[in-house]
Parts: structure tokens; C-alpha cells; sequence
């Protein structure tokens, strides 16, 4: 399962992104609102030009139908004249020789009012012709209004679906940018509450690349997951109880993560990078060199939420202290528990009251695990050269002794309550214990160039075989060896 | 009639965009199970951009389904045949 690294960059970044594109569907909504009201405009008017012009229409319709009846009447007064009209008249001639008679010739009053109806007939077809056409054009009016009446509902229906998703979207935006801003303050919160850093100035912490400091606390991986639960776990005391934390706690394990802070002693204090040099103090102080860092992937029920927050592991080699005597064992602490205010390692002795995280070196090391309730997996190299003890303090002080120059890996630690369940492989083996340990103590020795080589080479093989966080699938197989 | 679609078409093309940008950016950055959590917003977002592009759609086919219509021209018309009269 691949997992991001997710900071507070990324999550205002994101929120910006969401918000420019809510502020875009806002635009759009906006523009088409301005743009469905000037349609609106445009059709209003056109439809009043429209339905003038139909009035006009009526009007010419009504004026034709009138000239229609007038033109018929007018036919039929002519019909009726030509009707009465004789086709002939006979008409009495005189001739040359003074003698009279009749002849039958054509009536020019007949044949006028034939041209008379004719001209009536022509009016009345012409007439009804513009009638014709003023009713036709009134049925394309008519028609014309009945579309752009239609445009106008089918534009309000649309504004309305486009505001209604419009709206919608920006309803999901801000729900998106609410959850991304309480994911980010709850991530500053955590890391001014419980790591005591400065959330905004976010001093001691580097990007990825290493060496940048930027103002953001880049270094802490973030989860969706626990972006995602953080709604449900918002009223979760800071101090819930593992059972209560559990069903949120991803059981996941990611490799290759090689940035982040170094812990030391529960606060952030240097990064680093393979091969640097690093010069802290820490009960008489100490060097060392980073040697590598180790892909690691913890869990941790902390705080207000449940996350797993994740800091990368660096990987320590002894140094000499220049007589070529290794003054202070090394070992590997991937952060196991939860990481608070009671940082400051004072001494071995009381390493067991301090929160687990860090690197931790001295003639007696201590990686204590944390008092308050906490779930946590990881890689925990420890080098025991020869002669030395690695003692478990277990519940009711009862405690094992880990074979010398070994090393081993944790595979998980489950914290419940007060109570925990350790899971380690050593040498190939699996041993797991569960009770309430007030720490790991190494009894180191002075070790030798040979026990430092051999120490490499176990550290390689444990660091090789990486963290998993699968405890309690292993649990059915595994052996108490630690009690 | 002319109706200006104020660009619409090339407004709902910012949205999508805009929205592509923050999926992007949300797959680049936000690669891990909890997709689902916020892949919730981006299903909305994709499903109203796309609501919103059928409304600018159906609004553009409105706007030239009117190009046709011509008070004027039909005014002129009546003109004639009032004249006709």
C-alpha cells in the first residue's frame, strides 16, 4: 500500500486548489447568470417586437378580411350588373337611301360591366391573396413567440440547474476545504503540543530533500487516513485508550522512506542525511555518523486523533573517541511510542520515564517506551556486543536477557493501556512478550573494532529485513521468550 | 435573434481544468487509501462540472435554436402587405 507523504504544504495547496476551482464553478455560475439575464433581455424584446408585429398582423388580417368581404360584395354588385345587362342592344340605323331598320349589335355597357367584374373578381383574389399571407405570417408570429416563451422557461430551468450544481459543488468545496483545514490544524496542533515545535515556524524540520528548512513541518508524513478519521476521532480525549484507538490504526508498513527529522530523544532536534556527522548530547553527549536511514513506518495513537505519523529512522554508527575505544553502544530506535513534552534524556536511569523515539546512545541505554498509551510498530536495531545485557524490564520487574552481541528487530509493539506486547526477532527468531516494560536497557561494553564490525553487519541484516507491522498475524507463532 | 452565450463554453473548459488540476495534484500528493475519502468531492466536482457543461451545452443549442426568429424581418414583411392593402 503506497503511501504519500502529506504535509501541511500539501494540504494548503490542495485547499487552494479546491478553492480555485469552486471560485471557477463560481465564475461560471456567475457569468451564465449574467449571461442568462442578458438573454433574457434579449428574448423579452424580441418577444414584445414580436407580439407588436402580431398586433400589426391582426390588425392587416383583419383589414384584408374586411377588403375580402368588400371585394366580394363589390363582385356581386358587379355579377349582378352584368347580370342586367343586355349582351346586346339593338340599335336602329338609317342608310343612304333615308330607309331605317334595326340591328342587333354588342352592348358596350355589357362589356363594361364585365370588365367591371373582372377588375372586382381581380381585387377580391388579391385580397384574399394579402388575407392569405397575413394569416400566415400571423401563424409564423405566433409561433415565433411561442419559442422564445419557451426559450424563457427552458432559461430559467437551466439557471437553476446550473446555480443548483454550482451551488452543490461549492457546498462539497467547502466541506473539502473544512475537512483540509481541520487536517491541518490538527496537524499543527500535534506538532505544537506534542513535539513542542513551532507549527508555523516549524524550526527544525527540513523538506524531503534535506537541508532546506522551510517553514512548514515537512518531515511528518501525514495520512489520508487519518485526514479521513480525523471527523470521527475529533472527541477522542488525548489520552484514549489503545482499544479505542485500534480500528483506526492502519496496518501498514512503507519502505523507502528515507527523509525526516532526527529524533532525538523524543524532540526533533538535527536532521541529517547519511553521512553526516552529528554532534549531540545526550547524558555526556555523544557523536556519531549517520550511517543510513532506515525505512520505518510506525504507528502511534496520539493525541486528539490517531495517526501514523512517521519519522524516518537514522541509522548510527559508534564512533571512537579517538583512542579507538567506541565510548557509547548505538543503536537504531525507530520512534515506537508516542512523542511528548518529557523529552530531554538525562541519564539511563531514568531513560525508562522518558517517551521512546530517538537515538539514544550511553554506556547504559534506556529506550523506554511511552507511559501513555500508544500503538507502535517499527524497526528497533539494537547492537549488543559481547559481554553486554540487554535486559527487558517486564511487568513486575521480572526481566530476559538477550544473548550477547546480538541484534534485533522489533516488530511491533502494542501498547494497551498501561500494558504492552512487545514483538522482536532475534536471530531469526521470533520472541514476543507482552506486560508492561519500563524499558529496554542496554548494558553495553566497551566494544572493539570487531564487535563494531560485527554490529554493521547485524544491523545490516536486521535493517534489511525492515519493519513489519503484521504483530499480530505473527503473534500466533510466536514464542514468549520475553515475559 | 443573436444572443451572446458570454463565453460559456470556454468558462465550463476553466472549471473542468481547474478541476483536473486539483485531482491531479490530489493523485500526485494524496496517493494512498484515503482516496475514496476525498475522491467523494472530486466524484461531486467531476458530476456538477459535467452538469455544468450540459446546462452551458443545452444553453448554446437554445441560444442558436433562436438565431432563426427575426422580429424585424417579419415586421418589414407585414409592412408589405399592409401596404398591399
Amino acid at each position: 500500500m503506497a503511501k504519500a507523504n502529506v504535509d501541511t504544504d500539501d494540504i494548503i495547496r490542495l485547499s487552494d486548489g479546491i478553492g480555485v476551482q469552486a471560485d471557477a464553478m463560481d465564475s461560471v455560475t456567475e457569468r451564465f447568470c449574467r449571461s442568462s439575464d442578458a438573454a433574457e433581455s434579449d428574448i423579452s424584446a424580441e418577444l414584445g417586437a414580436l407580439e407588436s408585429v402580431e398586433r400589426r398582423v391582426r390588425a392587416g388580417e383583419q383589414k384584408a378580411r374586411l377588403k375580402v368581404v368588400e371585394a366580394q360584395r363589390e363582385v356581386s354588385e358587379r355579377s349582378a350588373v352584368l347580370a342586367s345587362t343586355p349582351r346586346e342592344i339593338e340599335v336602329t340605323v338609317t342608310d343612304e337611301n333615308g330607309e331605317s331598320h334595326t340591328e342587333t349589335r354588342p352592348n358596350p355597357a355589357y362589356e363594361a360591366a364585365e370588365q367591371a367584374l373582372e377588375a372586382a373578381r381581380n381585387r377580391l383574389a388579391e385580397c384574399e391573396r394579402v388575407l392569405d399571407a397575413f394569416t400566415a405570417l400571423g401563424n409564423r408570429v405566433c409561433e415565433q413567440e411561442e419559442t422564445l416563451r419557451g426559450a424563457l422557461k427552458k432559461l430559467g430551468a437551466l439557471r437553476s440547474e446550473l446555480e443548483s450544481a454550482g451551488n452543490s459543488l461549492c457546498a462539497a468545496a467547502e466541506n473539502a476545504r473544512a475537512v483540509l483545514k481541520k487536517a491541518g490544524n490538527a496537524l499543527n496542533a500535534y506538532l505544537s503540543e506534542n513535539i513542542g515545535m513551532d507549527a508555523d515556524t516549524g524550526g527544525g524540520y527540513v523538506r524531503r530533500d534535506y537541508g532546506k528548512p522551510v517553514s512548514a513541518p515537512h518531515s511528518v508524513t501525514y495520512s489520508d487516513s487519518v485526514y479521513a478519521d480525523m471527523g470521527e476521532f475529533r472527541d477522542i480525549p488525548r489520552r484514549a485508550s489503545y482499544d479505542d484507538a485500534r480500528p483506526r490504526i492502519m496496518d501498514d508498513c512503507s519502505e523507502g522512506e528515507t527523509e525526516g527529522v532526527f529524533i532525538y530523544a523524543g524532540r526533533p532536534r538535527k536532521t541529517a542525511r547519511t553521512g553526516d556527522s552529528v554532534e549531540e548530547r545526550a547524558g555526556g553527549g555523544t557523536k556519531f555518523e549517520v550511517y543510513s536511514l532506515a525505512p520505518v513506518c510506525e504507528k502511534m495513537a496520539h493525541g486528539p486523533f490517531f495517526t501514523n505519523f512517521r519519522y524516518a529512522a537514522e541509522m548510527c554508527t559508534p564512533q571512537t573517541d579517538g583512542e579507538g575505544i567506541m565510548p557509547y553502544d548505538a543503536l537504531l530506535f525507530v520512534p515506537l511510542g508516542g512523542i511528548g513534552k518529557e523529552t530531554g534524556l538525562k541519564n539511563a536511569e531514568t531513560a525508562d520515564r522518558q517517551l521512546s523515539g530517538g537515538v539514544f546512545f550511553g554506556r547504559k541505554v534506556t529506550a523506554a517506551f511511552p507511559s501513555a498509551p500508544a500503538d507502535c510498530a517499527g524497526t528497533m536495531l539494537v547492537n549488543v556486543p559481547k559481554g553486554a545485557h540487554v535486559t527487558v524490564l517486564a511487568d513486575g520487574g521480572s526481566r530476559i536477557e538477550l544473548p550477547v552481541g546480538s541484534a534485533f528487530a522489533v516488530r511491533g509493539v502494542r501498547a494497551y493501556g498501561n500494558k504492552y506486547e512487545i514483538m522482536a526477532e532475534l536471530a531469526g527468531r521470533v520472541i514476543a512478550g507482552c506486560g508492561q516494560p519500563s524499558g529496554l536497557a542496554l548494558l553495553p561494553e566497551k566494544p572493539s573494532d570487531e564487535d563494531a564490525d560485527e554490529f554493521m553487519r547485524r544491523v545490516d541484516a536486521a535493517r534489511r529485513s525492515t519493519c513489519d507491522c503484521g504483530v499480530a498475524a505473527d503473534a500466533g507463532s510466536a514464542s514468549k521468550s520475553i515475559v | 435573434m443573436r444572443i451572446s452565450d458570454g463565453n460559456m463554453r470556454e468558462l465550463a473548459d476553466s472549471v473542468r481544468e481547474s478541476l483536473s488540476a486539483v485531482k491531479r495534484a490530489y493523485e500526485t500528493d494524496w496517493n494512498d487509501p484515503v482516496h475514496d475519502s476525498f475522491y467523494g468531492y472530486i466524484a461531486e466536482a467531476e458530476k456538477r462540472c459535467a452538469a455544468m457543461t450540459a446546462v452551458t451545452e443545452r444553453f448554446g443549442q437554445l441560444c442558436e435554436s433562436l438565431e432563426h426568429i427575426d422580429a424585424h424581418a417579419l415586421s418589414d414583411e407585414c409592412g408589405m402587405l399592409e401596404d398591399m392593402l
